[in-house]
């Protein structure tokens, strides 16, 4: 049995009267590539969003390496409209049933092994951190619509990520005391540019490379923070064939090479078929499949969830 | 294999050294100014536009490189300029100054109480540069305090509310309550000062050289990826709240030596004086240098004290009238002077410098010939 990477459980995020991810489980385990597709609006990049702690879901638990990250409730006026699913399970109120005919002891042991998974399973606990908290716990994403730092050259982008891994403070940092793990930082990115072969551009300002490399930035950029679980959201959104092999390509060899675990949101289907191990997919917030992609290929729920059913059908 | 290397030990170097000629230079400029009686003006204007390049620098870091609008530079100053003149009044001066409040709460002077440690020639010099630390430790305290509720808001919300701070600070200094310690809304004055202008360089050049340190260091490279992208560089792991905290305090801090030093450059200080008129002077000196330039800053604060003070001067003289005209008046040469910002605004879009610094200019032409040479 591999190693559990990311636990998302029960998680719902409801906008007002919006449910955009709806009771929503997954796993994924240490070295898998999981893809998360769907039609558009599906609640997928909102899904990376409470993973990656840029929105506090509304009610569920997301644990990453075994130890819970994120997890919320329904709380104040949410209580009251609240749409989703178990509203109780992640507060005080959620108790173990005792199952007919259990002894006590029985039952105790039961809830020993419900603390050994969450220590405040049966508290009202909440957990929220800042985005670069889960991020420093080695977890790293790209966006769907790229983000860089448009002002800054290729190197100083992922130069800066390595920011969050540094041990020294403001002081020791502006007079320069911290000169060997500067340099340390500096030697890994260009070998990083290198591995991403982007290093005959580390001069250049970011925003003045082709779309394709940008891309490639992006992930470049991601991985300076050294994470274990990389999330990319929409990497191959505006390539063109040839760009999407060669992506489809370079994950492949970024995960070997990185002892990476990668999680991505994707519409070209021929990247998600070619390098996932499993597939979930999710419509209108819920999943509706999940499975090895040649399982998902002949799902007629995600058949239909694509293309639509015809009304007189 | 050029932007790899970290040449920071070069940079510390070189900023020392410029520092150096720039306090000799200003040696041979005071010898100048006063040779002449007509030249007087131009040691106040170096002193002034001295002082205004660390308040344009210690703002640009925060407009500038943190990209947070903030626009309470006047009250950081006033902390500073208020703090400065408090501690280094001397004792036997303080029942003059402070006449309505027998002789104040402050009985003593830290440029004197180093004198009597350290000697009369150099304890009064420890004693002022002290002050103006402390100035700055005041500064940056009230900046963490506004800090706190005040960062979490965006753009003009932020500027709004720091202008706030800045009000508030002018109001406060003037209140009876506090008056044995701030003289009330009475001047403060007869404090120890600079007498020349290498000082003023030296202190200033030390503080700018910290800054410019500081943004070429890991956390300034932070400060610029929030400026750029905020969501991205909290998703790559930089904690907003905390760096932006952190450019503010340390912005509040230079703006209180700043404010200590324009204490010493004006020699009485009156919170009336410290309007966010101030702010926008500083900020205009931001924006006409280049936001996100520190070259840009210095140099657009020389060239603006300089106009607004000296060369346009002959403009406000109604002798200097040629054919009858009566254009020229006093206040005319604000005219003028609103003219040439509006001119260099419209032409220089992004401020004198863009974002470029000084030794950019000259890396950009060497790799612009060293492309010529390949072709």
């Amino acid at each position: 049995m591999s190693e559990n990477m990311l636990k998302i459980e029960n998680v719902t995020m409801q906008f007002g009267g919006v449910v955009a991810v709806d009771n929503l489980n997954l796993e994924i385990n240490k070295g898998e590539i999981v893809a998360l597709i769907g039609p558009n609006g599906a609640g997928k990049t909102t899904a990376f969003n409470v993973v990656t702690g840029v929105y506090q879901p509304t009610n569920g638990r997301v644990s990453f390496l075994g130890k819970t990250i994120v997890r919320n409730h329904p709380q104040g006026k949410m209580k009251k409209i609240y749409k989703g699913e178990h509203p109780e399970l992640y507060t005080g109120k959620y108790k173990l049933e005792r199952l007919p005919g259990e002894g006590d002891e029985a039952l105790a042991k039961r809830r020993e092994a419900e603390k050994e998974r969450d220590p405040n399973v049966f508290t009202s606990h909440v957990l929220a951190p800042t985005p670069d908290k889960i991020t420093k716990l080695g977890m790293a994403r790209t966006f769907q619509n790229i983000r860089l730092w448009k002002s800054q050259t290729v190197f100083d982008n992922v130069l800066i990520a390595k920011h969050c891994r540094t041990t020294s403070n403001v002081f020791s940092a502006t007079f320069r005391m911290n000169r060997k793990e500067e340099a340390a930082q500096r030697e890994e990115v260009a070998r990083l540019l290198e591995i991403v072969e982007l290093d005959d551009v580390k001069d250049e300002l970011a925003t003045s490379l082709p779309y394709g490399k940008q891309r490639r930035l992006e992930i470049a950029r991601a991985l300076a923070a050294e994470p274990k679980l990389l999330l990319l959201d929409e990497p191959a959104a505006g390539m063109n064939p040839q760009e999407t092999d060669e992506l489809t390509a370079f994950i492949g060899q970024i995960r070997d090479q990185f002892d990476l675990t990668v999680f991505l949101i994707e519409h070209h289907m021929d990247l998600v078929m070619d390098i996932s191990d499993r597939i979930y997919v999710l419509d209108f917030g819920k999943l509706i499949a999940q499975g090895t992609p040649a399982e998902i290929q002949n799902n007629q729920r995600v058949i239909d969830a694509y293309l639509g059913v015809a009304d007189d059908a | 294999m050029m932007k790899t290397k970290n040449n920071s030990a070069k940079t510390l170097l070189m900023g020392l050294v410029v520092i150096a000629v720039l306090a000799v230079l200003s040696v041979g400029a005071e010898a100048i100014a006063n040779s002449a009686s007509s030249l007087s003006i131009m040691l106040a204007v170096l002193k002034k536009a001295t002082v205004y390049a660390l308040l344009a620098v210690s703002m640009n870091l925060l407009n500038g490189f943190t990209g947070l609008f903030s626009l309470g530079q006047a009250g950081f100053m006033l902390v500073g300029a208020y703090t400065y003149a408090i501690l280094t009044i001397p004792a036997a001066k303080r029942a003059g100054v402070y006449q309505y409040y027998d002789g104040g709460v402050v009985k003593f002077s830290i440029p004197e109480v180093f004198s009597g440690v350290l000697g009369e020639s150099i304890g009064p010099v420890v004693g002022m540069v002290l002050t103006l630390v402390i100035c700055g430790l005041l500064a940056a305290f009230f900046g963490w305090l506004i800090g706190l509720p005040v960062l979490r808001l965006k753009s003009d919300y932020l500027a709004i509310a720091t202008l706030g701070f800045a009000e508030i600070m002018r109001t406060f200094i003037q209140f009876e309550g506090f008056a044995p310690l701030t003289n009330g809304s009475n001047t403060l004055r007869q404090y120890t000062t600079f007498k020349h202008l290498y000082p003023y360089v030296i202190v200033v050049g030390i503080c700018i050289l910290i800054l410019v340190l500081l943004i070429n260091s890991t956390y300034g490279r932070a400060f610029k990826a929030i400026r750029d992208d905020e969501i991205a560089a909290e998703a790559m792991g930089i904690n907003l709240a905390k760096h932006k905290m952190m450019s503010f305090v340390i912005s509040s801090f230079f703006a209180g030596v700043g404010g200590g030093l324009m204490a010493m450059y004006m020699s009485s200080v009156q919170a009336k004086g410290f309007t966010s008129a101030m702010t926008y002077e500083i900020l205009l000196m931001v924006v006409i240098g280049g936001i996100g330039s520190i070259s840009g800053s210095i140099i657009a604060s020389f060239l603006f004290i300089g106009c607004s003070e000296w060369w346009l001067r002959f403009l406000d003289d109604p002798a200097n009238n040629i054919g009858g005209l009566s254009l020229l008046a006093p206040g005319f040469r604000m005219v003028v002077f609103s003219v040439f910002i509006m001119i260099v605004v419209l032409f220089f879009r992004r401020g004198l410098m863009g974002d470029k610094e000084f030794p950019d200019l000259f890396r950009r032409g060497k790799r612009q010939k060293k492309g010529a040479a390949g072709k």
